[in-house]
């Protein structure tokens, strides 16, 4: 396995669909029941680049992040739930802490998952869901409520994030650009989600090569020399 | 809480979340818990530099000459990973090696006479140096082509030599080496500290000293490797591979008993709850009760902003001071590192001096390594006890961790650790128990 050129890292609480959304982007699919055991480390080559997408493993939830986990990342994807206000201002008590340890330049995408379960996101998924023809019929009739989070209130917390990074709103994507409603169920805004923060990160790669070349060594990669001779004073 | 696991781990230190990690990969249930907010314990990188002074009592704080404080990242430990020591092997049957970068050390050092002399990394250096005489140059070679060729496998290497009853002394004498290199060899390649290693029989020495050489062949310029950001990483690379692997995490966590019921261990009670299990991993901060007192290590942490004289201009080194040369029993460590590893702000170096305290005034015993580190811009002095514990854990199931030694590399924790395994599972420690059980990497870039 190659080293990655990039990170991007998925935070938010449980349940607000994370593994739903990777695993829909990568794998095409939406399992009925998702734990993130046993899948929490994603490559994607994207043009000539590879990149690695990291989603918190199932248990490290309960307040067992460290610092590596964003460590260096350039791109943190925070994402709540729409149907759930709590997970929204979980990402700034919780969870804006820990990008610390993230690229001084990282972007930030701000991912409303699970609207295929609101009224407002009925429209949105019809169109999806007439391609999926082993779609329960009952599914697309069923009531919907709406919305608990209007994507001002995420825009709100993007330019939130800035102040609290100390980023100029001139040197960052506009929040517009940065704030998603998806559906992981549907695939609704999930691969223009993934690949724009795909497109935003190959510049940054090209960028940091450009001014840090990388004096780190491989060691997972490096072949033992033959032992024709010990390496000190022989 | 409230449930019941096969192990509960209390502490994130290294040795810890090595075994959390191996435990979670071989399919038992595992609680890992540690009442601080941060991962390492005793080995964690503490950051920002503000927590630093404020953990050793310097209420003014960092001045603004240090820079960010979110730059630093300092160990509290000083050690380095042999580039073929059993830590890498570790790192590389688990696959954790995805989720850190390592940078070579750029030299090793070594103090003679009041001066210190690169430990020659190539053959060009090693006839230049000054470390040796012609002539003894010239015996150290055979003595070393000895030791690569020396398998103890195989009798026809042995070359009159008895890996089980030679003592290295009269591996030395037979190679009619000097006192010089006799102490260049001992402790700038086999690492011993003490000179206590000369009448044992040769066959650890002789492995030591292949471990040497072979992690110097690895890379060139020095044996060791380090990790960017800190070896705090090291133990948050492994909880991550145990969380993947069904591990639950907690940090922030305080432990209030540890519940033994016929003199076995049944639980932890945390916050009013209490998590059942069969099995208890601690480091020896959970159970002062059952650990005994082994020994001091002082730990200078010492803030530069200058590479060490006559390094070279390194931005990473080791510095060993053997013991006979500055009269004490045990040698003196100096392992530096800098800004070029992520771990302090631009221009600025940590050079940790360390030793096994031997005097009641243990930081004048290092002064010979600070006179080398001068002018020092801000020092931490850490004393910390050794502990160990009082039982094999066969009969309680609580197994402590021995505390991080005073040497500058991981191969007496990976010990520690192959020991807590076997006495855990009944079985040998093997290296493929580490490997993952299940392909968790998913991709087109799989290769």
């Amino acid at each position: 396995m190659r080293k990655p050129d990039s990170k991007i890292v998925l935070l938010g609480d449980m349940n607000v669909g994370k593994t739903s959304l990777l695993q829909r982007y990568m794998e095409r699919r939406f399992p009925d029941t998702v734990s993130t055991v046993g899948g929490a480390f994603y490559l994607k080559q994207w043009r000539s680049y590879n990149i690695s997408i990291w989603d918190t493993a199932g248990r490290e939830q309960f307040h067992g992040l460290g610092s590596m986990y964003c460590r260096g990342a350039a791109a943190i994807i925070l994402t709540y739930d729409v149907n759930h206000r709590q997970s929204l201002v979980e990402l700034e008590d919780r969870f804006l802490g820990l990008t610390d340890t993230a690229s001084k330049d990282c972007l930030f995408a701000i991912v409303g998952n699970k609207v295929d379960l609101t009224e407002e996101g009925a429209l949105a998924g019809q169109e999806k869901e007439e391609c999926s023809p082993n779609m329960d019929a009952g599914d697309r009739v069923s009531p919907r409520a709406p919305k608990q989070v209007q994507l001002e209130d995420a825009v709100a917390l993007y330019k939130k994030i800035l102040k609290y990074k100390m980023l100029d709103e001139q040197d960052v994507p506009a929040a517009e650009q940065m704030c998603f409603e998806t559906s992981a169920k549907t695939g609704y805004n999930v691969d223009l989600l993934f690949e724009t923060l795909f497109d935003l990160v190959v510049p940054m790669i090209l960028q940091q090569r450009a001014e840090r070349p990388s004096h780190t060594v491989d060691i997972s990669s490096h072949k033992p020399p033959k032992r024709t001779r010990s390496g000190c004073c022989a | 809480m409230d449930e019941e696991y096969d192990v509960i781990v209390l502490g994130t230190g290294l040795t810890e979340c090595i075994l959390s990690g191996i435990m979670s990969v071989n399919g038992k249930k595992v609680l890992h818990m540690d009442r601080n907010p941060y991962y390492g314990g005793e080995s964690s990188s503490i950051t920002p530099l503000e927590e630093l002074y404020k953990r050793f009592q310097l209420l003014e704080g960092p001045p603004e000459s240090m820079g960010r404080g979110r730059d630093w990242n300092v160990d509290l430990i000083p050690k380095f990973l042999m580039a073929n020591g059993q830590l890498v092997k570790m790192l590389l049957y688990t696959e954790v090696t995805r989720y850190l970068d390592f940078k070579v050390v750029e030299g090793s050092f070594v103090y003679k006479g009041g001066k210190i002399y690169k430990v020659p990394s190539t053959e060009t250096e090693a006839l230049a140096s000054n470390l040796m005489g012609m002539f003894e140059k010239r015996r150290f070679r055979k003595f070393l082509v000895f030791v690569a060729n020396f398998d103890e496998n195989d009798p026809k290497t042995f070359e009159g030599v008895d890996p089980q009853t030679t003592s290295m002394r009269d591996v030395y004498r037979k190679f009619d080496l000097g006192q010089d290199v006799i102490d260049f060899t001992g402790h700038a390649l086999a690492l011993y500290r003490t000179d206590d290693y000369l009448d044992q029989p040769c066959l650890e020495t002789v492995n030591r000293i292949k471990l040497y050489s072979e992690s110097l062949a690895r890379y060139g310029k020095s044996p060791y490797l380090y990790p960017l950001y800190g070896l705090g990483e090291l133990p948050q690379g492994f909880a991550r591979l145990s969380a993947i692997y069904g591990g639950t995490y907690m940090l922030n966590k305080p432990v209030d008993d540890i519940i033994m019921e016929n003199g076995k261990v049944v639980g932890v009670k945390s916050e009013g709850e209490v998590a059942r299990c069969k099995q208890l991993i601690c480091d020896p901060s959970y159970i002062p009760d059952r650990v005994r007192k082994a020994g001091q290590v002082i730990r200078i942490i010492c803030i530069l902003s200058h590479p060490i004289k006559n390094t070279n201009d390194a931005n990473s080194c080791q510095i060993i001071i053997p013991q006979n040369q500055v009269n004490r029993k045990s040698d003196i460590y100096v392992c530096m590192i800098s800004y070029a590893h992520n771990v302090a702000a631009q221009g600025k170096y940590i050079a940790i001096a360390s030793t096994t305290v031997e005097t009641t005034d243990p930081e004048k015993e290092v002064e010979p390594a600070l006179e080398l580190l001068e002018p020092i811009d801000q020092k931490f002095v850490a004393i910390s006890d050794l502990y160990e514990p009082i039982d094999d854990g066969c009969e309680s199931q609580v197994f402590c961790s021995c505390s991080y030694d005073a040497t500058t590399h991981f191969e007496t924790t990976c010990n520690d650790i192959k020991d807590i395994y076997k006495r855990m599972a009944g079985t040998a420690f093997d290296f493929e128990n580490m490997k993952r059980k299940q392909n968790d990497v998913f991709g087109e870039a799989e290769q």
